[in-house]
């Protein structure tokens, strides 16, 4: 298992050891949705076993070679940055990071696994490719256009929802956030959260 | 032992019933062949048919025909010598008579043919009324059916919106009795409210998709317990062929609309019965032979030939003749009863040829409209679902207020309700189209925009 799961990380990562070559955005978003189906999620009210949680080890480290970290939990704190002291903004990266981890990989593995999708060609964007979704749950009748947006490099830097994009709604919230009760604030919230998904509260 | 009884016994049982289970153009080719509307239509034809054999069978032969037997005393002598009665037991005998005409029509100098023309021009005003009638089962039908695809398609989305707002209400009562702050009281009542709205939007639905299936059975000519099924969970898509253009749709109407038989029909069968009514104070030509015969062996036969005798003799002959029925004043009236109809009908007509284009082109503008209106209520279904997608992931996070993920959720559920109805408006109208056309079936809107 280890093996497979190492073999499918080299080979995402394949594509930042040849930047000549230009990536192909649509395979990666295809090898991207296969990576989150690989993550197992709990049953309502149940625990994972230590098999799945073993297995989810490898596939969160498959998934994290999809994300740009950096970019991820930076540009939303972009026009706020001013307001974190050093050791604040790597707390909050940190927090942020573990949390988006650990909520947004079990819920896309369970969104990915129920929908049936289709990917549109990828197109030329500002910051790379964008690859274009759309998805139906069937047991909910509901429909969503999903956008990936990757960087030059093959990470992806974004997600739109109907047009939305996610890193400017965690911007806007965050700065809300920041507004009202300071980057503390923030941090706390975000640690409550992290407790709560990681059972520690 | 045991198996073969079991056997026997599911045998007996019988197969269980299976569902019906139809698509949109399944349940109207259904209804076709079951509703009551449609057989009491076809029932109208076949009494206007025999109506016209009745007309076509005037110039047949007609026989009439009398016999009797009866008991007669005895008579003996004539009128010339006098005559003696008995009637003792032993003077009766029998005392038989058979008399029959036998006629034949020969000419009306075109009354009768003008009464048949009447009569299968009105059979085929029935035809094209069963023709009417099968259209507006259709439409009928589609409706129906759309009603209830529209309730069960609610379905998904309300169950989603009410796991949704169960957990969030679960969430929010536990931070509410933390106590620190991140939800108010007003925010909790605000979920309960929710939840219970969503209950009764829920229970709403189920009641509105059950009525609809009990009218859909109806119409169908089905009992009410019969296990009927749609086959899809919700309202068909927007179609993608494109829609019949509107001069295309109205020349089909002019063509294939069973009004406008039902009015050229109804029109010849008026003009014909005022000729046949005018023509009832001519005279009917025709030939007759008779025949008559008694015999009363108790009787002395008269052999005088000068002296009728209505006990034994035989007569007969052959004769051709004219018979009038001369009843001017009513004559008259019933002429004119005939072309007060065929001013009724061509009044109609007039109505019609403004009514049935008016009718397309209101149908044909509504699709048209609908499809506008949908793309309206697609932009309106996409932002909300982004709103309730980012408001319920920021409360999630604890970066949002339980507020504005009710709000965005609610306003996922109500611009989901909108898009339906939306479409059940356009499905609506494209069946109305279908009928103003004069059509049955989907296909006949598909063609050159």
């Amino acid at each position: 298992m280890m093996i497979r799961y190492t073999c499918l990380i080299l080979a995402l990562l394949t594509p930042l050891t040849l930047q000549a070559e230009p990536i192909d955005a649509q395979a990666r978003a295809e090898a991207l949705i296969a990576a989150f189906k690989a993550v197992k999620a709990p049953h309502e009210g149940q625990a994972l076993s230590a098999a799945d949680l073993k297995a989810n080890e490898a596939a969160f480290l498959a998934l994290d070679g999809f994300l740009d970290r950096e970019a991820l939990t930076h540009a939303p704190i972009t026009p706020h940055a001013a307001h974190f002291k050093p050791e604040q903004l790597s707390a909050f990266k940190a927090l942020f990071w573990q949390t988006l981890r650990l909520v947004a990989y079990p819920n896309s593995g369970a969104f990915f696994a129920a929908a049936r999708y289709t990917l549109t060609p990828a197109k030329p964007s500002k910051e790379g490719f964008d690859v274009a979704l759309h998805a139906v749950l069937e047991a909910e009748d509901l429909e969503t256009d999903i956008t990936l947006h990757w960087s030059r490099d093959g990470r992806l830097v974004d997600v739109s929802f109907d047009g939305a994009s996610l890193v400017l709604d965690y911007r806007n919230q965050f700065g809300r956030v920041i507004k009202d009760k300071g980057v503390e604030g923030l941090i706390r919230a975000l640690e409550a959260k992290h407790a709560q998904v990681t059972g520690a509260k | 032992m045991i198996h073969a009884a079991l056997a026997l016994w599911v045998t007996l049982q019988g197969p269980a019933s299976a569902p019906l289970v139809l698509d949109l153009d399944g349940c109207v080719a259904a209804a076709l062949q079951r509703s009551p509307k449609r057989q009491e239509a076809q029932a109208k034809v076949r009494a206007f048919s025999a109506r016209l054999a009745e007309v076509q069978a005037i110039y047949t032969p007609k026989l009439n025909a009398l016999g009797y037997l009866a008991p007669m005393f005895t008579v003996e002598g004539d009128a010339l010598r006098g005559v003696e009665r008995r009637y003792g037991p032993k003077d009766w005998g029998p005392y038989t008579h058979f008399e029959a005409i036998l006629s034949l029509p020969l000419y009306s100098f075109g009354r009768v043919e003008a009464g048949g023309r009447a009569a299968a021009a009105r059979v085929e005003v029935e035809r094209a009324r069963v023709a009417e009638a099968e259209r507006l089962l259709a439409f009928e039908v589609r409706r129906y059916a759309l009603l209830h695809l529209y309730a069960i398609g609610l379905r998904p989305t309300l169950r989603f919106g009410q796991r949704t707002l169960d957990a969030a209400l679960l969430k929010a009562e536990a931070l509410y009795a933390e106590g620190g702050g991140t939800v108010t009281q007003a925010d909790v009542m605000r979920l309960r409210m929710g939840v219970a709205t969503l209950r009764r939007y829920a229970e709403v639905a189920e009641v509105g998709q059950a009525l609809a299936l009990a009218a859909l059975k109806h119409t169908m000519g089905l009992a009410e317990d019969a296990p009927l099924r749609l086959k899809d969970a919700g309202l068909p898509p927007i179609s993608p062929a494109p829609l019949l253009s509107l001069p295309a749709c109205l020349k089909r109407a002019a063509a294939a609309r069973p009004s406008w038989r039902m009015l050229s029909q109804g029109e010849a069968a008026a003009l014909s019965l005022v000729q046949a009514e005018r023509l009832a104070n001519a005279p009917v030509l025709f030939a007759a032979g008779t025949l008559a015969m008694d015999w009363a062996p108790t009787r002395d036969d008269a052999d005088n030939p000068y002296h009728a005798d209505p006990y034994n003799q035989i007569t007969g002959g052959l004769a051709v003749g004219l018979k009038w029925d001369l009843d001017m004043g009513a004559t008259r009236a019933k002429a004119d009863a005939a072309q007060a109809q065929v001013e009724e009908i061509r009044a109609l007509r007039a109505f019609a040829e403004s009514g049935i284009p008016l009718q397309v082109r209101k149908a044909h503008q509504g699709i048209t409209s609908q499809t506008r209106l949908l793309k309206h209520a697609d932009a309106s279904l996409k932002a909300a679902r982004a709103w309730m997608t980012f408001a319920t992931a920021a409360y999630e996070s604890n970066t949002g207020e339980a507020r504005d993920a009710l709000e965005g959720l609610l306003a996922y559920l109500t611009a989901k309700q909108h898009h339906a109805e939306q479409l059940r408006a356009y499905h609506e109208a494209r069946a109305e189209l279908i009928w103003a056309m004069g059509e049955l079936h989907e296909g006949a809107l598909e063609g050159a925009p």
